[in-house]
């Protein structure tokens, strides 16, 4: 590997995640930062609770809602792709598009009179907005694999849940977890919606400096938040070529 | 043994097959044979309950295949596709003991096999058992899936046109291999093709199909020398005398030959080289060197009396103008044809010459046995 793409590969990651730890754990370098950005603001640091806080908060709320999305999507695209399920493939597939339509502060006000305020509804809502990458790629994935290789996987005298786990799983890893991956990310941001109705997260922050008409305090959450993004990808790709490694991958005959 | 009684398959409005009863003996490759859409692949596939019938029954030893839990009957018959169908997320090892896995052999035990049945189909080992499908050509990778169909040492092989996807030169390389490689495992093979070429070569029996009934069953040789019908003679061709050829090994069909050695070669014309003083029926001394190696012939038709023989020599490269005794006849009519000599030597490894076949010989043998 050149020296140039293993700086691409570990060097900006690694910088990426040296700003995000000093700006979030570092009181003074972020106060540094703000005043620096924003002479002008009245205050700096977000009074009500620190961004170690909320960070944790909005990544409780992200896996959470995360891991759902993942189990329930990958086994209703397992359902709809196996024989008995196959007359509700097209359902499940509208369903999730049609879940992923509706804005998630829409999705938010509906779940609020049925779970309250707080942490479940907001859950629920990035649980609903989540699924349809998780559903769409396991679907896809499973769809993807050649007829023949199903069909020599039966005739050797596997049984259908080995063929399930020794064949199809393994077969389809890649495109479910490009799914899982896609799901994650826009959780990370979406998660931020969820301070309008109590969930807590990085999104208190931003809403809190939009009320107070404070640039400095959105910047911090939304600067946050983007930066855990960028991370959380990362270490996706980084997770992909450990188990998918070149050796592996799914090519020819 | 398989036999299949009275088989009808619809698919729908669709009779796959109609009422189908045959018999496939053990140890031997029977081939079925027949135009797309005659049913050969769904009898095939009936045999491992990849398809059931709609009526009938398909027998494997006496025992009715609906009465085996259909996984356990395929773990004990090995199944090769055209498409191969190797796992492409394991290594070529992983891929052969793959069925030893579903019967719960322990790691080393598979392992080991594997490196056995790599032996088997001509695969080093070392250089193989580590890779993956993608890393391997059509050939290699139809020889690991007869490796794979192997692995659990089943009596029975199925082969749905294993060689149809791999180019000419190397389906015949591997059709060569199949046939040694059957003469010493001699499994119970089905095997499906629509090409009568590869089913003279590699079938004891053949079973020729059309609109799902069978039109004539028997040995390559016969289906060649006596068409049942119209379609049988359209279908084996115009040049089926040329290719009923094929169905013959030289080894059975040699006879002996005048040899001398170089040294002695003006024997030839006082009648006193080799062993009655006549070259064997073509009129042919094959030379041979001091390793008994061919080098030259003389042909007697054109050696007048006290001519020199030494002179009248005509030196030949041996693997241009012989044959082996494992080739066919029509291999054997190509190359008299192609040197336009009487004759042409068996030859075994060493190049030392073992017989030699002749023009009228296999003009005889084709005049016998044919019926129009």
């Amino acid at each position: 590997m050149s020296s140039t793409r293993q700086l691409v590969t570990y060097g900006v990651p690694a910088a990426v995640v040296a700003v995000f730890a000093v700006f979030v754990f570092n009181e003074g370098a972020q106060f540094w930062t703000l005043t620096t950005l924003f002479p002008n603001e009245p205050a700096h640091l977000y009074d009500r609770s620190g961004l170690p806080q909320l960070l944790a908060e909005h990544l409780v709320l992200v896996g959470v809602s995360s891991v759902a999305a993942a189990v329930v999507g990958i086994a209703i695209g397992v359902f709809v792709t196996r024989p008995p399920g196959r007359d509700f493939l097209s359902v499940a597939q509208d369903l999730s598009s049609l879940a992923q339509t509706f804005p998630p502060v829409a999705v938010l006000a509906l779940a609020v009179p049925a779970l309250g305020f707080g942490f479940k509804p907001t859950v629920a809502a990035l649980f609903i907005y989540s699924i349809l990458p998780v559903l769409n790629n396991t679907i896809s994935g499973m769809e993807g694999i050649p007829r023949h290789l199903t069909d020599a996987s039966r005739g050797i005298g596997m049984t259908r849940l080995q063929i399930l786990f020794l064949s199809e799983f393994p077969l389809a890893a890649r495109v479910i977890a490009a799914g899982v991956r896609t799901s994650v990310i826009i959780n990370v941001g979406t998660a931020t919606v969820g301070a309008v109705i109590g969930a807590g997260g990085l999104g208190v922050v931003i809403i809190g400096g939009l009320v107070r008409d404070n640039v400095a305090f959105v910047f911090s959450g939304a600067m946050t938040a983007a930066l855990l993004a960028l991370i959380i990808d990362w270490l996706f790709s980084r997770l992909e070529t450990l188990f998918f490694s070149p050796r592996a991958r799914q090519e020819g005959p | 043994m398989i036999e299949f009684q009275g088989v009808t398959k619809s698919f729908g409005t669709v009779e796959a097959l109609r009422g189908v009863s045959f018999v496939v003996p053990s140890g031997q490759v029977t081939v079925l044979i027949g135009p797309s859409g005659c049913g050969k692949t769904t009898s095939l596939r009936m045999i491992n309950r990849m398809v059931e019938p709609t009526d009938g029954d398909v027998l494997v030893d006496g025992r009715k295949v609906g009465s085996f839990e259909p996984e356990d009957l395929r773990r004990g018959i090995g199944y090769v596709i055209q498409s191969v169908g190797l796992f492409p997320h394991m290594s070529v090892r992983d891929n052969i003991g793959i069925v030893p896995r579903l019967l719960k052999w322990d790691r080393s035990r598979r392992y080991k096999r594997a490196d056995e049945l790599l032996e088997l189909v001509g695969l080093d080992p070392a250089a193989y058992r580590e890779k993956h499908p993608h890393e391997l050509s059509g050939g290699e990778a139809q020889r690991i899936g007869v490796a794979r169909a192997l692995a659990a040492d089943p009596p029975i092989l199925l082969m749905d046109e294993p060689f149809g996807a791999v180019d000419p030169l190397n389906r015949e390389v591997l059709q060569k291999e199949f046939v040694a490689l059957q003469r010493k495992l001699r499994k119970t093979v089905v095997f499906v093709t629509h090409d009568l070429d590869e089913a003279i070569r590699l079938g004891d029996e053949i079973i020729l199909m059309r609109d799902g009934e069978i039109v004539q069953q028997g040995t390559p040789e016969r289906i060649l020398a006596a068409p049942e019908n119209e379609f049988v003679r359209d279908f084996v061709g115009n040049d089926r005398a040329l290719k009923r050829l094929a169905c013959f090994s030289v080894d059975n069909h040699m006879r002996d030959a005048e040899t001398v050695a170089e040294s002695d070669i003006e024997t030839i014309g006082n009648g006193s080289a080799g062993g009655n003083g006549h070259a064997g029926g073509s009129g042919i001394y094959w030379v041979h060197d001091s390793n008994r190696r061919l080098i030259g012939l003389v042909n007697t038709a054109s050696l007048e009396q006290g001519a020199s023989a030494q002179r009248h020599m005509t030196r030949v490269r041996a693997k241009d103008v012989s044959v082996s005794p494992v080739s066919d006849l029509r291999e054997a009519l190509s190359r008299l044809l192609g040197q336009g000599m009487p004759a042409v030597p068996v030859l075994d490894e060493e190049e030392q010459v073992l017989g030699e076949v002749c023009l009228p010989d296999i003009e005889a043998l084709n005049q016998t046995g044919f019926e129009r």
